[in-house]
């Protein structure tokens, strides 16, 4: 057993890892393998990605000098060659030496760097102003002062974006998609060459909302808001992620942006008014329309919880099958659901989804799993408890 | 000295008295950081964060104010106003007035609508927050319904009132300033007599 | 009372005084937590093996997350540290024990019992904490599970063993050394301990600050951290990184100071700058107060603030550039020897070097805006703290203990240990810069495809790392078993300092007498 570390100990040296750290560093500009900081679709994107490879190279270089003389002195300076130690132990001269060169490299990287902070802070007036507000667990997305408001004189582009990933992909029943946890239902549409300006709240706890493509992060606190901008160059689609701790579902919130053309941008407002006016429209459908849209509501917005089998993870997330909620009083089965339950995980869905969702997945909970109470909820009747409730 | 020997002798006591204090007051610094960091907030506006108490009621009751008449330095500012609140919007908590162009050193009125709609009186705080932040201190309320909690009987409905003017010395790198309301509400119960 | 011999049984370890016998106890504690925390971060690193969720739930995963970042920073690297001061100030200052022997018995004894309730809050309903080891608010506090409560008890614990650990360091070096050692004469470790113990006393009491207004929030209806109230979750970050970067510097300056013994030991040659490695040490003390926003880059702050912290940081890579410059100093036309200890050192100054060098360029705050929250960062703080502040303590540990135990440790083991750990340590955490870079945030279970295969390489690094470990558990345990060549005084060729000038193992009693120093 000791002959093999001693054999171990002998053939190992520190020289033989430099090829690998070369061959490491040589290919990391690339962003397309994956190794490196996007070089984004923004000017600012660009000026970040310049600075970083800069203090990058920087610290290579550094980095290089030390560690060679290191290596040389590991190599040259050893007791089994013969060497003797040479006693000198201090010098000012050097020591101010190795102080001031620091120092004024540090300098001349805090030039640019405060060069691009200052143009990150840049105050020239948007063209569009979008609120995000992060919620445990999704984004929301409401478009100021776009002259398109609804009955309640409230801003109408107003929607919510949610990670529309499956959980059987999740639990590796399916196979992941190409934009596995990066993809959601309604992503947030902006066009291009305009400038955006974005105001950043929280709902319950802080999230904080990344597009690397776009160089923007910024935290969402709850009860203040923060801003930031970006002009994006290129039409595409810009995936990001929530970049702040915020309980189970921190890793399950992304971010999609698209940025089309003026045109397009135009098309789109357009029908997004529609949109919203469709959605409070209230049609009667079949039970099998409400369990097959319940069904997947259900799914997307309620199964991380309380679990695609409807059994939960009690006590925390209590099973919905067999509940007495789910078999009980409608009612009090519709409030919990559109209300929440305070002081719990239990959000409140009733200004997150519309009132067809709504009625499709209480329809869906109150008959899956062998709940079968043959209990059918129409839209019209979760308008009608909403406008009890004074909405 | 001995390791046996009594304290005392071994260990000078100022010493210990003052390795002792130092922890205490540092914990009472702690504290301290809390008051410090109102100060430090009002002077650098991190947050947007506003005082609410009694300074800002009397700063804005000192209309006289040199900077604050419409003169030849005021000049024209977008305001936005957003609301947000902690439940499903029952409260239609909104603003009359979404965006204002707002001229510097004129004094303006605006309105947030509230209701309650539900059977039990309810309490509600409004917190604001301004972005950029750095503006706060060129934004003077005269009269602010976040001054103080509204309590809304059941039923109730109103149009709260804003009345605010922006200095003529706010720099003109903040063209666009957005204010926002969050409000909190609780159920009121009258005060036992 | 005076008593030559150690009592015999569990009533030793209970009532001892002895710093010898604090300083094991103390060493074994944190090793068994570094182990525990090591274990934590395997199952982490499982569930990252692949995209999807194969172990855990994520709300499981959060716990993990914190529970280990709180067994390694407040259980396994700062005991340890304690635990080499309490062996070794006392004997590299010429004096019989530690100023206040019985509080150092209730020091160390207040540890079990805080890690025993951390712990156990597993078991509790709802959970562990799950809101990171950070704890922002109000994650931490209207959204925490019940568990929280015992997190604020066992942080005051822990706050209040450290505080008291520190008074006693102080009171020693500053009282208890032997005629003739000047501040300018007393080794690096002693200076580094100094430094950090001054550093303890200014912030743990800070933390033990934040923690109670935390508690007040949730039981006691204050708004410390909730807007509804008046209060400000910034806030929060505000005064727990006002704690918690000092703590970082807490957690590596007596690092900066064993380093600062091997490397003269084996290349044969006195450490090259002291004065210099004085001042800097201080400064880094002093600048560590100043940058604790660079933290909260993404929060907020106005422009000024920013560059502020900006500059702030950047500006402590000076002096830390300085000691590695002045190792470096040391090395050359030295006449160098690669024992364990050495090698771990000189991985210590070349992989601690990468560390800090992404630390510098975490500092850039514009770049910072794309970096924060992202492997990138969980890429820096590892690389200076595991192949930083562990390796360091693994260095001391394999110095040190033919001196405390009197029998040499295997060479041909510690030297595969190292190999082992040096490989393990960069598979495990050179990748996360990439995957940092390419936009992996921090604290997620599952994550998008194309970070699949360096997260891959990742956990495989993790399990070979941290199985390696048990080889130098069980050198240890062969040295604590006496199996082993019967060490000498000095035990080492180069070595200085008036530890080895006792014999091995060090008397139970040492410097009754203190020595007189030329």
């Amino acid at each position: 057993m000791d002959s093999v570390f001693k054999h171990f100990a002998l053939k190992c040296q520190p020289s033989h890892l430099i090829p690998f750290a070369l061959l490491l560093f040589s290919s990391l500009s690339h962003s397309e393998w994956g190794l490196n900081m996007t070089t984004s679709a923004t000017a600012i994107g660009r000026e970040i990605h310049g600075l970083h490879m800069t203090i990058f190279y920087v610290c290579v270089a550094i980095a290089v000098v030390v560690f060679g003389i290191m290596l040389y002195s590991i190599i040259r300076h050893r007791k089994s060659l013969g060497a003797v130690a040479k006693p000198f132990h201090e010098s000012t001269l050097v020591e101010i030496i190795w102080t001031a060169i620091p120092l004024l490299i540090l300098v001349a990287m805090a030039i640019p760097a405060t060069k691009t902070l200052v143009a990150m802070y840049d105050t020239e007036t948007s063209d569009i102003d979008i609120k995000v507000t992060g919620y445990q667990w999704k984004w929301r997305y409401q478009y100021l002062n776009t002259g398109i408001k609804d009955s309640d004189n409230a801003e109408q582009i107003d929607f919510f974006s949610t990670l529309t990933t499956s959980q059987d992909q999740m639990n590796g029943l399916e196979v992941k998609s190409e934009h596995y946890l990066l993809e959601v239902d309604n992503a947030l549409v902006i066009p291009i060459n305009k400038k955006v300006r974005f105001l950043f709240t929280a709902q319950d706890v802080i999230h904080s909302w990344w597009v690397p493509d776009l160089a923007v992060k910024k935290d969402a606190v709850p009860g203040f808001i923060n801003e930031s901008w970006t002009k994006v160059e290129q039409v595409g689609i810009y995936r990001g992620q929530c970049a702040e701790l915020c309980g189970q579902g921190h890793g399950y919130m992304p971010i999609v942006v698209k940025a089309v053309t003026e045109e397009d941008y135009k098309i789109w407002l357009a029908s997004q008014q529609q949109a919203q006016q469709n959605a409070n429209q209230v049609e009667t459908l079949s039970m099998d329309q409400l369990m097959e849209q319940g069904k997947a509501g259900y799914d997307k917005n309620c199964a991380a919880c309380h679990q695609v089998s409807g059994l939960g993870i009690p006590p925390v997330f209590p099973a919905l099958k067999d509940s007495p909620i789910a078999l009980g009083d409608i009612q009090l089965h519709n409030d919990i659901v559109i209300n929440g339950k305070p002081g719990t995980a239990m959000a409140a869905f009733g200004e997150q989804l519309t009132p067809t969702e709504l009625a499709a997945i209480i329809t869906y909970e109150r008959n899956a799993w062998g709940n079968d109470t043959g209990d059918s909820i129409q839209p019209a009747e979760i308008v009608s408890f909403k406008q009890a409730q004074g909405e | 000295m001995q390791i046996n020997e009594p304290i005392k002798n071994r260990i000078e006591t100022s010493l210990l008295i003052k390795l002792v204090a130092f922890p205490c007051l540092m914990f009472g610094f702690g504290f301290l950081l809390i008051p410090l960091y109102d100060v430090f907030c009002d002077i650098t506006g991190l947050n947007g964060k506003f005082d609410l108490s009694i300074k800002q009621q009397k700063v804005a009751q000192q209309s006289a104010l040199s900077n604050t008449a419409v003169s030849a330095s005021s000049h024209q500012v977008t305001l936005q106003f957003t609301t947000a609140s902690d439940q499903p919007n029952v409260w239609q908590f909104q603003p009359a007035e979404s965006q204002l162009t707002v001229t510097t050193g004129r004094q303006y009125q605006t309105a947030f609508h509230l209701k309650n709609p539900t059977g039990q009186a309810m309490e509600f705080t409004s917190i604001p927050s301004i972005s950029p932040g750095l503006a706060n201190e060129y934004l003077i309320k005269t009269e602010c319904f976040c001054f103080q909690k509204q309590i809304l009987q059941p039923g109730e409905e109103v149009e709260m009132p804003l009345i605010f003017q922006l200095r003529n010395d706010i720099p003109k790198e903040f063209a666009k300033l957005t204010l926002a309301y969050r409000i909190y509400a609780q159920p009121f119960y009258e005060p036992l007599k | 009372m005076t008593h030559s011999a150690p009592q015999t049984g569990i009533k030793r370890w209970l009532y001892t005084t002895n710093h010898k016998d604090i300083g094991s106890m103390y060493l074994i504690f944190s090793l068994i937590m570094l182990l525990i925390g090591g274990t934590m971060a395997l199952l982490i690193r499982s569930e990252l093996f692949q995209p999807g969720l194969q172990l855990m739930q994520p709300e499981f995963f959060n716990q993990m997350t914190t529970l280990h970042g709180i067994i390694m920073v407040f259980g396994a690297i700062m005991p340890a540290f304690v635990g080499m001061a309490n062996w070794l100030i006392p004997m590299m200052v010429g004096a019989p024990d530690m100023a206040l022997p019985r509080i150092n018995n209730w020091s160390f004894w207040l540890l079990p019992f805080a890690f025993g309730m951390v712990l156990s809050t597993l078991f509790m309903e709802g959970g562990a904490p799950n809101f990171g080891w950070t704890f922002y608010a109000p994650l931490s506090t209207t959204y925490a599970p019940p568990s929280v409560t015992f997190f604020i008890f066992s942080v005051h614990i822990m706050g209040i063993s450290s505080v008291m650990g520190a008074v006693n360091v102080i009171a020693t070096i500053m009282n208890m050394r032997a005629p003739g050692m000047n501040y300018m004469k007393m080794p690096m470790f002693v200076w580094t301990w100094l430094i950090t113990a001054f550093l303890l006393l200014a912030v743990m009491p800070v933390l033990a600050g934040v923690v109670t207004m935390m508690l007040m929030d949730i039981h006691f209806a204050t708004s410390f951290f909730d807007a509804a109230g008046g209060g400000d979750p910034v806030m929060f970050q505000h005064i727990f990184w006002f704690f918690g970067h000092p703590e970082v510097y807490i957690m590596i300056l007596p690092a900066f100071g064993i380093v600062s013994h091997i490397i003269p030991t084996f290349a044969r040659k006195k450490l090259f700058g002291y004065h210099s490695m004085v001042i800097a040490t201080s400064s880094i003390a002093f600048l560590s107060f100043i940058v604790w926003a660079h933290h909260m880059f993404t929060v907020g702050m106005p422009l000024v603030g920013e560059l502020f912290f900006m500059y702030s940081t950047m500006l402590i890579a000076v002096p830390t550039g300085v000691k590695v410059f002045n190792w470096v100093a040391t090395m050359l036309r030295g006449s160098m020897t690669f024992e364990t200890p050495m090698l771990f050192s000189i991985a210590f100054v070349v992989l601690f070097t990468i560390g800090g060098l992404s630390g510098l360029m975490l500092a850039i705050a514009p770049a910072d805006f794309q970096y924060h929250d992202t492997y990138f960062v969980v890429a820096h703080f590892h690389y200076v703290l595991v192949p930083g502040a562990l390796f360091s303590i693994i260095a001391g540990v394999y110095f040190w203990i033919p001196k405390w135990t009197g029998v040499m440790y295997n060479e041909a083991m510690g030297k595969f240990h190292f190999w082992v750990s040096f490989v393990g340590v960069n598979l495990t955490f050179f990748p996360m810069h990439f995957i940092g870079l390419a936009g992996m945030p921090r604290r997620i279970p599952d994550y998008a495809l194309q970070f699949a295969d360096f997260n891959m390489v990742a956990t495989i690094g993790a399990f070979l790392f941290g199985f390696s470990q048990l080889i130098f558990v069980y050198n240890i345990i062969q040295c604590m078993r006496q199996r082993g060549i019967p060490a000498s005084p000095q035990v080492w060729e180069g070595a200085e300092g008036l530890e080895w000038t006792v014999d091995s193992p060090a008397p139970y009693h040492t410097f009754q007498i203190p020595p007189t120093i030329k």
